[in-house]
């Protein structure tokens, strides 16, 4: 198997920056200002002490994760600034962004709230509308940023 | 991993596993951050190799 040559860095640099970030947002609005769900909180109704703490470690691990991701791509982008390979415009760089936060909700809302059912986009009502509006927003943002990667300079 | 995970704390504690922690270790919560995080860098990490579809006209 021959690896094509490697050429757009700073797209898949954008991707990373756009599933953690993405990852980000879901952690911060979704868990902890606007208190929908948390990680477990289908299976572990965060209405004790002991589900709260359970649920709150499982973010952390999820946060963990979105750090990560983070991580990644901001090493992708200095090792980008250091060879200078790829010509960067500011749509394309943010349509990578908007592609990655597509795919997160995408990947993310369908292995979560539809598969393995550990949480759902609104707790209270269990697998609702909202869990596919979730979906619908990654199609949306997946297709926004192609559409954006896709111009030409 | 979760059959690995049940196995290393069965055969710890005996039959019942020890806390809430590894309790969810070993049913679904790994599944639910790991494998999303996996797939996503599978995702990528296949777009970084090979040839993107997304052409761009390079500067001279």
């Amino acid at each position: 198997m021959t690896v094509r040559s490697y050429r757009h860095p700073m797209l898949s640099a954008g991707l990373l920056l756009g599933i953690g970030m993405g990852g980000f947002i879901d952690g911060i609005v979704f868990h902890q200002i606007l208190q929908l769900h948390n990680m477990l909180s289908a299976k572990y109704s965060p209405n004790t002490v002991i589900n709260i703490e359970l649920n709150m470690v499982w973010d952390g691990i999820f946060h963990l994760g979105t750090w990560l991701t983070t991580a990644a791509g901001i090493s992708l982008i200095w090792r980008e600034v250091t060879r200078r390979t790829e010509p960067v415009t500011t749509r394309r760089f943010l349509g990578s962004i908007i592609a990655g936060w597509g795919l997160f909700n995408l990947v993310e809302g369908s292995i979560d709230h539809h598969l393995l059912h550990v949480h759902h986009v609104v707790e209270r009502y269990g697998e609702s509308s909202w869990d596919f509006a979730f979906l619908l927003s990654g199609v949306i943002f997946l297709l926004l940023g192609a559409i954006l990667m896709r111009e030409q300079e | 991993m979760t059959i690995i995970a049940c196995l290393v704390c069965h055969s710890e504690t005996g039959l019942a596993l020890k806390n809430a922690f590894w309790d969810t270790l070993s049913t679904t919560a790994i599944f639910g951050v790991l494998l999303p995080f996996f797939i996503l860098f599978l995702v990528v990490g296949i777009f970084h190799l090979f040839e993107s579809p997304f052409p761009y006209e390079a500067r001279k």
